[in-house]
């Protein structure tokens, strides 16, 4: 807990170089976190999917 | 101008905003928006490329300075990022910072990259790694909700010796060639 606010971790690893590391783990995660978060604060999503 | 190629990102940060490009736009380089989720500094950035940039704490000293590098509204900024409103930050390489707004179905993709042309104590890049998902959290919230979060601020443990350390090396350093970068993957922060 951060002030009023949660905060939340993931931790996703896999193998591989720099960028490529990047493609993989910002294509997903970023949307289903997006829209926890949508979900907690409004009700609803940000991202339809 | 600063060489941009020299830089590489170590802290990228990915979010959804359920916005119109055109606000996230707004959001970044609007003093009335950045107050409320950027630990209440206020941006001070002239809308060119060439043109000055600031970060200005609610005392009205300078916290960051920089200049802008790319200026393409509402899809990408760019800019220097030189902490001026601590001390010992003065002595260290500056940084690039960048803000990419894209569409994406019905919402936006805001990413941020923090890239460096040094190789960054994991310390110092601690910094950025706890603050952006703050201030980015808090920049999506506003928007879909209309309030900012309330969180708690503060350096991560250890960073302000890191930076110490480090700005003494720096001054060691100065004049060599310094094109060597870590092939570490960049942190990843995505909320």
């Amino acid at each position: 807990v951060a002030g009023k606010a949660v905060k939340l971790t993931i931790h996703h690893e896999l193998e591989g170089e720099g960028t490529r590391f990047v493609e993989a783990v910002s294509g997903g995660w970023p949307k289903i976190m997006s829209n926890l978060k949508s979900l907690l604060e409004t009700g609803d999503v940000a991202f339809a999917v | 101008m600063v060489d941009v190629t020299k830089f590489k990102p170590n802290t990228v940060y990915v979010t959804y905003i359920d916005a119109p490009p055109e606000k996230v736009w707004q959001a970044l380089i609007d003093p009335a928006f950045t107050r409320q989720y950027f630990f209440g500094f206020a941006i001070d950035v002239e809308p060119r490329a060439g043109g000055a940039f600031s970060l200005l704490a609610p005392d009205g000293s300078t916290h960051v300075s920089g200049e802008v590098l790319q200026w393409s509204p509402p899809r990408r900024l760019c800019v220097t990022w030189r902490v001026a409103g601590m001390k010992d930050f003065g002595e260290l390489p500056e940084c690039l910072v960048s803000y990419d707004v894209v569409q994406a179905g019905g919402s936006v993709q805001l990413t941020m990259m923090e890239s460096h042309s040094w190789e960054v104590p994991e310390a110092i890049l601690q910094g950025g790694q706890s603050g952006w998902p703050k201030i980015l959290a808090s920049l999506k919230s506003l928007l879909e909700t209309g309030k900012p979060l309330s969180i708690a601020t503060g350096m991560p443990e250890g960073f302000v010796e890191a930076v110490k350390k480090a700005g003494r090396r720096e001054a060691v350093a100065e004049g060599l060639d310094q094109g060597v970068y870590s092939e570490t993957p960049p942190g990843i922060s995505a909320f």
